[in-house]
């Protein structure tokens, strides 16, 4: 059977297509697609899914349950079922490790610490404000401003020339003006980096302070692909945390499975 | 049933506009529910509650920095828009610094013909606090006497009082019935009945009222086998938040310890004062009968409780090995109500709720600094709680977010979603 879950995020879109023959199989994941979030929620899905679907042979009748999640989720009509992105990614975050016991999810306009059981059911769950600092979105604003692509912002964070700048507003757009102060001043576009780092790491640490931390941890979302946060935050804890393979569809496997179990429960295996 | 309250909760200005008319009677507009209505009522006035709009406050921004909370800067916005020129006065009680920014800034740009702020202790059980609050009362009603030009005697109290009264006895039978497994309101059209009270004549409210609950009787329960919710913190007086959890999301409130609904209602006047002196009566009912709000509290806030049968699990001087776990099916007899806390638990517990959502209005301080001990003793009594930040604009995809997977955490391990295969799937781009 092939279930799919699709996570509309704010800034990207994610498709995940998973297959399995009854409900004691772990199931396997056939192929993924990630786009950019569109203005039009229903579009931006129907081509997500296409985008994954193209990757396989198989066909959009093949398709047995579809669970749609993130902000975009309740606007998916041909999706059967929607659940929130906190229970998807503790789900998907448990599904690649088992081990798993505290997800933190870094996504594009907001962040998430969640613990759960060893079933990936959510126990707790704390979100960041209304303010996407500690965001995506803010390290896309601090790439661009200095004029590096997204992808070597990590890599560049650790070639400090002189120390680490010191950003200290907490909004994205406060912390813009900060930085283009530090430009004018001469200071190496690496220095600023590391401080941007430093300053999103430390709101995420302490947003996770108001959380019961258990091990194992595991990052997900588009920013654990930058590994100037995720070394700091290591760094920070003391311990290693785990980092999919690709973090940024873990909420769209979540849902995918969370499909997977509500066909299994509806006919027993 | 509640076509008629709710129509007073969303037209409120118009509403009031309307009684003036046709009561002949001013109308004072109050901004607190530490306010002894009774007082404004003796003297002939209605008391109207003021709420703050799903507008931006822009003209308040002049008088009060983005770092109040958006209820108190709404109300400055909406006094200096002219919304409020029905009023014939403004009365607070002195409780947040929030509210009281507003009163003073209502007071010197406002337009409203008279404003009094009535200085109440934030100490509610010294003897001392409620000699202060009884002279306090005086005064205020002297003032009360001015404004309307005729002197207020002891019957003229006992009346409003009684009429008061009526009103939460009313409100109050309505309520028992949402401790029923299958409530015949809901958290919403709860607090459809507290705010309309709020915002309409009290004799009128309890003479709908009475045909409501007629009606109630007869009703089918609202919904079966949601989960039960409570809400605890900040005033709430859009009725948004409740569509999102009510309607959107498949849960009811069951119960709540907020300024706006529950806690407004409960606390009669002592009887046995009515009869000597009824504002000492009122004293009473305002400082120790009701619940306390977070500005408020008993002397040795943490330390007389020792009689307290939640002090096992939630007494913060205790160190946390030394607390147990205490059944939920414990009910107690005789609330007294001068900790908050105690008060929350015990409706949590009578009203059989699931999870607790923490409403925290942005820059609300007294309800930030007690968020930390309100979620701790849920946590203590083993009902799992969240925290939603809320603005006078409810946004409404986030809260969705956040109370969608709040609901997901509470279903059990083995919860079996329906499966509902949808056919035909089409992807034509």
């Amino acid at each position: 059977m092939i279930t799919v879950g699709i996570d509309i995020g704010s800034l990207s879109a994610d498709v995940v297509i998973l297959h399995f023959n009854d409900s004691n199989e772990r199931g396997r994941v056939l192929s993924y697609s990630i786009i950019p979030t569109g203005f039009d929620t229903e579009k931006t899905a129907k081509k997500a899914l296409n985008g994954a679907l193209e990757k396989t042979s198989i066909d959009i009748k093949d398709i047995s349950y579809i669970v749609a999640t993130g902000y975009g989720r309740v606007n998916i009509p041909f999706a059967n079922k929607n659940i929130s992105e906190i229970s998807c990614h503790a789900k998907g975050a448990n599904y690649t490790f088992n081990s798993a016991r505290t997800v933190l999810d870094m996504g594009g306009q907001d962040c998430k610490v969640i613990t759960c059981d060893e079933t990936g059911k959510v126990k707790s769950f704390i979100m960041n404000d209304k303010c996407a600092a500690g965001a995506g979105r803010s390290m896309e604003v601090m790439a661009k401003l200095v004029g590096v692509p997204l992808e070597s912002v990590g890599e560049l964070s650790f070639k400090i020339v002189d120390k680490p700048s010191n950003i200290t507003s907490t909004c994205v757009l406060f912390a813009r003006s900060e930085v283009m102060e530090l430009l004018r001043k001469g200071v190496h576009k690496n220095d600023i980096l590391a401080g941007a780092c430093d300053a999103l790491m430390n709101r995420v640490l302490s947003l996770m302070g108001r959380s019961q931390i258990e091990t194992d941890l595991v990052i997900s979302g588009g920013i654990a692909k930058n590994v100037g946060i995720t070394k700091r935050i290591e760094e920070k804890l003391g311990f290693s945390v785990k980092i999919p393979e690709e973090p940024q569809i873990i909420g769209a496997l979540g849902a995918a499975i969370f499909a997977k179990e509500i066909l299994c429960k509806g006919k027993p295996a | 049933m509640f076509k008629e309250l709710e129509l007073i909760v969303n037209d409120r200005h118009n509403h009031a506009k309307q009684l003036k008319v046709r009561t002949n009677k001013g109308i004072i507009g109050y901004l607190c529910s530490y306010v002894p209505e009774e007082i404004i009522y003796a003297a002939g006035f209605i008391p109207v509650r003021l709420f703050s709009s799903e507008e931006a406050a822009s003209l308040a921004d002049t008088y009060m920095q983005s770092y109040y909370c958006t209820f108190s800067r709404c109300i400055l916005h909406q006094a200096l828009a002219g919304d409020f020129n029905y009023l014939d006065g403004l009365v607070t009680a002195y409780t947040c610094v929030n509210m009281r920014l507003a009163f003073d800034s209502i007071q010197l740009y406002g337009k409203i013909p008279f404003s009094r702020m009535i200085y109440t202790p934030g100490i509610i059980d010294d003897p001392n606090s409620k000699e202060f609050y009884y002279k306090e009362l005086l005064r205020f009603k002297k003032d009360m006497e001015n404004l309307s030009g005729r002197s207020i005697n002891n019957d003229d109290l006992r009346e409003a009082i009684k009429v008061y009264d009526e009103n939460r006895s009313l409100v109050n039978d309505i309520f028992k019935d949402r401790r029923n497994p299958v409530p015949s309101i809901t958290g919403k059209e709860a607090y459809i009945i507290t705010l309309s009270g709020m915002l309409t004549d009290k004799q009128e409210h309890n003479e709908i009222l009475k045909t409501t609950s007629k009606q109630i009787t007869n009703r089918a329960g609202m919904k079966k086998g949601v989960n039960r919710l409570m809400i605890v913190g900040s005033p709430l007086d859009n009725l948004k938040l409740l569509d999102i959890i009510e309607d959107d999301l498949d849960a009811i409130v069951v119960t709540d310890d907020t300024c706006t609904c529950t806690r407004y209602i409960l606390g009669k006047t002592p009887e046995e004062n009515i009869n000597q002196d009824p504002l000492k009566a009122i004293v009473e009912r305002y400082l120790i009968k009701r619940p306390p709000c977070p500005t408020k509290h008993a002397q040795n806030r943490w330390l007389q409780c020792s009689s307290c049968p939640f002090r096992a699990v939630s007494c913060f001087l205790m160190n946390p090995a030394q607390k147990k776990k205490l059944p939920k099916s414990l009910i107690f007899s005789n609330p007294e109500r001068i900790c908050r806390f105690r008060h929350s638990l015990q409706l949590a517990i009578n009203h059989n709720v699931e999870g607790v959502i923490v409403l925290q209005q942005k820059f609300c301080d007294p309800h930030g600094f007690d968020y930390h001990h309100v979620a701790q003793s849920f946590i203590d009594i083993g009902i799992p709680s969240i925290m939603l930040e809320i603005d006078n604009i409810i946004s409404v995809g986030q809260i969705k977010t956040r109370v969608q997977a709040f609901l997901e955490m509470l279903q059990p391990v083995n919860y079996v979603i329906e499966p509902e295969i949808k056919e035909g799937i089409s992807l034509n781009i």
